[in-house]
């Protein structure tokens, strides 16, 4: 494995990690321990010898090779105290430099390599001046999190006891419409986490006020019309007509611990007691009560999952509350329940059994499918599926729908059922909707007996049976789950949803696929080169009359300044030439040519079938695979893109989820409870 | 009802959402005096600026204008559905982004047309120019600028979707949804009470929430300064709604025909175009920006009878036998402009109509679909910005005239009051009045071969390009003996050199010669040194 280097440490060291975390979550005393100081000086000393052999030739001076200056960011470096933290610019381009010499993409191939005790060398400086800081691991500047609109819209839901999206099973044709909400609220755009709730990027689009108040007013609306709720918030289910100075006082102070998460505060009560009682003055108990509501809901210290600050350049662990309300938004992406508060409240959440025993019960909340909906969604890109984009007057088409219904079902049954995450490579399972059977291949697909269940079914309701299905006119039957034949299907990579938006409307792209899988499932992002390659250059170089298109590209990513990321990109890709530009299964080209289906992977592997290339991918990828998995999910939990200083959690998570047989839950919980999820750090 | 046809507004839905006082008040005509009469007299040429941005770039021989001088000449077939309004337009050639340096890519072309400014790694953009302007004629009207976008958003590089960047450089996102941006305009606001009530909720968040930035930490305290620029940024378009009455308005949109907006992507473009000509009419804003199609885009265009993706048809020399349909989109979308125009025209103001108080750009980011070039790139305006433009011409600057000088003149014929704007120089000429630049480069009887062996050979000449659509990558060098050098190299070779942001103009080339079909061509290419 090329990049194991970058993250395995000794065996000890990394024991020595996994006992300090258990501590810290037990005692919550100081989540650092001293090292003492690094002689850095001397280290700076080989890692400059180093670059200087093998790198300064072309990285030197303003027309370094690339940009890249590496004499000039050896010199900046240095000015860096071991004890002080290094400023973005300078961490990111270390970063850089980093991937390219231990992915061995640098020095190029055509000069002399860098031998393996030299890697090792730097690997080792890089992870004292990148990873730690004056000797000690730290989590970064903890940034501030803003509700995503996902989020905003569940708290809405869950605060109100009212539902405001567009219901399943009440769409008025197997088409998906979009309801009021998802309709006024901006696209939200991902930021280098790779998912909406990053902090960054959330803090640089505009808070989009009005589209929020017209959410709130909209649920405010609903809320009113509804028994259960008003029970919920009133404790009776119509509204009295005056409330008492004490029911107002319960009532408000109820509904703002929930709101603000167990963090509201005297003056806010006292705010919104006197808002009511201004507007009860002239209108109707229910009108006092949905303004002094709307109110609370536009509060910052609602949008905002404000921590208590403690001024520390050191992880130090959260408030219980804050705690809870850091579990709840990762595992359900909503407002933490009255169960929660109520063990926050106790303060019992920082014993990691109390803690187990609210992940377990948070498991068969039908938010988890926020795990599989927001998460895995926005990872695979399978929402871009039902992007308003693609809609039509009537919605969403079908096979849109259930394109996405196979990956959302695909998905929630491995959280579900506790599957090994190597299933999203290759599974002999998988959920196939009625609507698209047929363009697959029946004879793909057996029945297939439900998984031992770990937690409870969530998405049971959406099937419509017996008398609920009389009077619908056309009835969208969600996917169900079958066992796989043969070796076409199985895992994520051959979906159909992937195979769709992996191409043009009529035509594959074996490079969109290749480039993907190397992203998505590897975690080897590739930058577009600046340089357009010539296609041309390679058809002319070609001695056959009309060349096909594989032989095209073939002889194109033979140049070589496409070469180096082409004979990782396209055997891929073209390993998945069999399926067309909607997921079914072809042999050949419209031009009735028969579709080559052999391909090579990097490490020399050849495979004639999507089966056999994604047996290659999981003996030569494992780790990768595993890895990328895991700091997908520790980005979306934390709202921040990875950073060096992350990677020992990630590694104690990587050996406990091998131990454990690659179990999707395993990282769930690591994740939890790690000191990243569980502290916060200040800047210094 | 809303929700089974989302994008379905009928005029009695409409005329409900603006209020019952409508229906019986006076029509059309009548209302513009009623109009003339609540501006200040000032006001009376108010100025708005529109930009139109469909990205990808052309087929140069589709678009460009063959020929004629400034004030005669026939529209491009590109150009050929402004014909009703041709003398509104003027067409500006030989404008270059960042000079012609390299081929632009797809990722800077928006940035590059909208803040005259390179971005890089650091900065994803800059102050773009109708931000500028907005920010000095913005509080003049209830709405300080709109932003719209009939494109998906690509979110592996999210800004190339965005026009319209503030101060910071930081994007502000676009409204996708015409029938929202009807509801932001021109209902809520509109109505006092809904203003008043809005105010008072927003009072009541700020006088409970007044503690939090006091206990947050220097950098939480930054994070949070959002939210309570957006409550400010609220407050200020309610007071700015104050200003008109809300009969006023009203009236304005009672006398609208049925406002039906498609789903498809051409019904949705009308729509949002038709916004703009109502929002502009109505005074509720004087700025507006429209992606069209982002310069990687991916729409579709069934309803023409193509499946490809737009970005794709771009690349119509790789791709070979697809430039028909990438110019059938082109033409699509000056089709789109043209209706844009004819909307304004129809809306009279005070002596005039609302287009001539108007200044609309539209434009492509590159030239060649392509090779990406960066120099004359797709531009033309329209409108006489309230007297400042005369229109019906067709201008070509002498090379170089860098493009960010246009949007230094655009920003000051706007009231801004500028001297620079992104690599701007000073200010462009010929907007105001005939400007007198010859229409083609003048020969100067020295474009000939200057020396060869019979194998190599230099030379100097007109840079063409083939106007075949099935041969689209043969260039060729016209001497002053009228005489012309066929070039045939490689896709890779003219992308190297950036050899196509030269068409049109003077190159000296050293060259190899070779044969291709029994004839003589160049085969082997390179700029002579200097």
């Amino acid at each position: 494995m090329s990049n194991s280097l970058l993250y395995s440490l000794p065996e000890k060291e990394s024991r020595v990690l996994q006992m300090r975390v258990i501590l810290i979550l037990i005692i919550s005393i100081s989540c650092s321990q001293r090292h003492g100081a690094i002689a850095a000086n001397a280290k700076d000393q080989t890692v400059r010898a180093l670059i200087s052999q093998h790198c300064l030739d072309c990285h030197q001076g303003e027309s370094a090779e690339g940009g890249m200056d590496l004499e000039g960011l050896l010199e900046s470096t240095a000015q860096i105290e071991p004890s002080e933290t290094m400023p973005g610019s300078l961490f990111d381009t270390w970063v850089r430099v980093e991937k390219m010499i231990t992915l061995r993409r640098m020095p190029p191939p055509e000069e002399s390599s860098l031998p393996d005790d030299q890697l090792d060398s730097f690997s080792k400086w890089l992870h004292e001046r990148l990873v730690l800081r004056d000797g000690e691991s730290h989590i970064g500047l903890t940034p501030l999190r803003r509700l995503t609109q996902d989020e905003f819209i569940n708290s809405l839901e869950d605060l109100l006891g009212v539902r405001v999206r567009n219901e399943y099973n009440h769409l008025h044709s197997v088409h998906v419409e979009q309801g009021l909400v998802d309709r006024v609220l901006p696209v939200e755009v991902p930021g280098n986490s790779g998912f909406v709730n990053d902090s960054d990027s959330l803090a640089a689009q505009p808070v989009p006020l009005l589209a929020y108040m017209k959410c709130i007013d909209f649920s405010l609306a609903k809320m009113a019309g509804n028994p259960e709720s008003l029970q919920m918030l009133f404790g009776t289910s119509d509204v009295p007509e005056s409330l008492s100075e004490d029911q107002l006082h319960r009532i408000t102070n109820q509904f703002l611990r929930r709101a603000l998460r167990g963090q509201h505060t005297t003056e806010h009560l006292q705010h919104a007691v006197a808002r009511y009682r201004k507007v009860a003055e002239e209108k109707p108990t229910l009108v006092a009560f949905k303004t002094m509501l709307r109110t609370i809901l536009l509060l910052p210290e609602f949008h905002y999952r404000l921590e208590t600050v403690r001024d520390k350049t050191v992880p130090y662990p959260v408030t219980e509350f804050e705690l809870a309300t850091r579990l709840s938004y990762f595992l359900i992406s909503s407002t933490p329940d009255d169960e929660l508060l109520a063990a926050a409240e106790s303060g019992t959440l920082h014993d990691p059994k109390v803690m187990d025993k609210h992940i377990q019960r948070l498991m068969n909340h039908p938010g988890r499918l926020s795990l599989s909906e927001s998460f895995a969604a926005q990872w695979i890109g399978f929402d871009e599926l039902i992007d308003e984009a693609k809609a039509d007057k009537r919605g969403v088409p079908t096979t849109a729908r259930a394109q996405y219904d196979e990956m959302l079902y695909f998905f929630d049954e491995l959280f579900k059922s506790d599957l090994s995450l190597l299933n999203i490579i290759d599974s002999d399972w998988m959920y196939v909707s009625n609507h698209t059977i047929n363009a697959y291949g029946k004879d793909q697909f057996r029945g297939h007996a439900p998984f031992k269940e770990v937690h409870s079914d969530v998405l049971g309701g959406r099937r419509l049976t017996g008398n609920a299905r009389r009077g619908i006119e056309r009835i969208y039957d969600p996917p169900t789950l079958r066992s796989v034949q043969g070796d076409r299907y199985g895992g994520v990579i051959t979906s159909a949803a992937v195979m769709t938006l992996t191409s043009a409307p009529k035509r594959t792209s074996p490079v969109r696929r290749g480039v993907w899988l190397l992203d998505k499932m590897i975690g080897q992002k590739l930058e577009a080169p600046a340089n357009v390659p010539p296609i041309e250059n390679a058809v002319l170089a070609l001695s056959v009359e009309n060349p096909g298109k594989l032989e095209i590209i073939r002889a194109h990513t033979a140049l070589p300044g496409c070469m180096l990321c082409h004979q990782d990109i396209d055997p891929i890709g073209f390993g998945l030439e069999n399926f067309s530009p909607s997921g079914s299964w072809r042999t050949t080209y419209q031009d009735k040519s028969v579709i080559p289906n052999e391909g090579i992977l990097p490490s020399g592997e050849r495979f004639t079938s999507p089966k056999e290339l994604k047996y290659h991918l999981l003996s030569v990828y494992r780790e990768s695979i595993v890895r990328n998995f895991i700091r997908r999910m520790m980005a979306y939990a934390m709202g921040r893109a990875l950073q060096p200083y992350d990677r020992i959690t990630e590694d104690t998570i990587y050996q406990r989820v091998v131990e454990k047989d690659y179990r999707s839950n395993v990282v769930i919980r690591e994740i939890v409870h790690s000191t990243q999820f569980n502290c916060r750090q200040d800047e210094g | 009802m809303m929700s089974k046809h989302p994008y379905l507004i009928s005029r009695r839905h409409l005329l409900r959402g603006v209020g019952a006082t409508a229906l019986s008040l006076p029509l059309l005509d009548i209302m513009s005096s009623a109009t003339a009469a609540t501006r200040k007299s000032a006001d009376q040429k108010a100025k708005r600026l529109c930009v139109l941005y469909k990205g990808c770039g052309v087929f140069p021989h589709a678009w460009d204008i063959p020929g004629g001088t400034e004030t005669e000449f026939e529209l491009s077939s590109l150009l050929q559905p402004l014909s009703n309004v041709k003398d509104d337009i003027l067409v500006l050639r030989n404008l270059d982004h960042i000079f012609g340096k390299n081929n632009g890519g797809h990722l800077v072309a928006p940035s590059l047309s909208m803040t005259g400014a390179l971005p890089d790694k650091k900065h994803k953009s800059f102050h773009s120019f109708d931000q500028v302007v907005a920010d000095e004629i913005g509080d003049q009207t209830p709405v300080r600028s709109l932003q719209l976008t009939a494109d998906s958003l690509w979110k592996e590089h999210p800004w190339i979707n965005y026009l319209s960047h503030d101060r910071d450089g930081n994007a502000i996102p676009p409204d996708r949804d015409p029938g929202l941006v009807f509801d932001k305009l021109f209902r809520g606001m509109n109505h006092g009470s809904y203003r008043n009530q809005t105010k008072s909720v927003l009072d009541a968040v700020k006088e409970s929430s007044a503690g939090v930035l006091r206990k947050a930490s220097h950098s939480d305290r930054a994070v949070l300064e959002q939210y309570f620029q957006a409550i400010r940024d609220v407050e200020r378009q309610l007071k700015s709604f104050d200003t008109i009455s809300d009969p006023v308005r009203n009236n304005k949109l009672a006398a609208l025909d049925d406002f039906a907006i498609d789903a498809d992507l051409g019904g949705k473009i009308k729509a949002m175009l038709d916004l703009i000509a109502l929002s502009f009419w109505t005074d509720t804003t004087r700025v507006a920006t429209m992606m069209m199609a982002n310069t990687n885009s991916r729409c579709t265009y069934g309803f023409l009878g193509l499946n490809e993706e737009m970005h794709f048809m771009s690349h119509y020399v790789r791709n070979r036998g697809i430039l028909p349909g990438f110019n059938k989109v082109n033409q699509w979308h000056t089709t789109q402009f043209a209706y844009l125009l004819e909307k304004l025209k129809s809306y009279r103001e005070a002596d005039g109509n609302i287009l001539d108080n108007s200044i609309v750009v539209y434009m492509s980011g590159i030239k060649h679909g392509d090779y990406h070039t960066l120099t004359d790139v797709p531009v033309v305006l329209a409108g006489k910005g309230g007297g400042q433009i005369s229109p019906g011409r067709h201008v070509r600057y002498p090379e170089p005239t860098p493009f960010p000088n246009l949007l230094l003149t655009l920003v000051n014929m706007m009231g801004v009051d500028q001297t620079e704007l992104g690599e701007s120089t000073g200010m462009v000429d010929g907007l105001a009045e005939p400007a007198g630049h010859p229409m083609a480069v003048e020969d100067d009887g020295s474009w000939r071969v200057s020396s060869d062996d019979g194998t190599e050979f230099l030379a100097k000449g007109l840079l063409l390009v083939s106007d075949d659509i099935n041969d689209t990558n043969a260039y060729y060098l016209q001497l002053s003996d009228n005489s012309k050098l066929e070039i045939r190299v490689s896709f890779g070779v003219v992308h190297k050199l950036v050899f196509d942001a030269k068409v049109g103009r003077v190159v000296a080339i050293k060259g190899q010669w070779g044969s291709r079909n029994g004839r003589k061509v160049i085969t082997s290419l390179n700029y002579q040194t200097p």
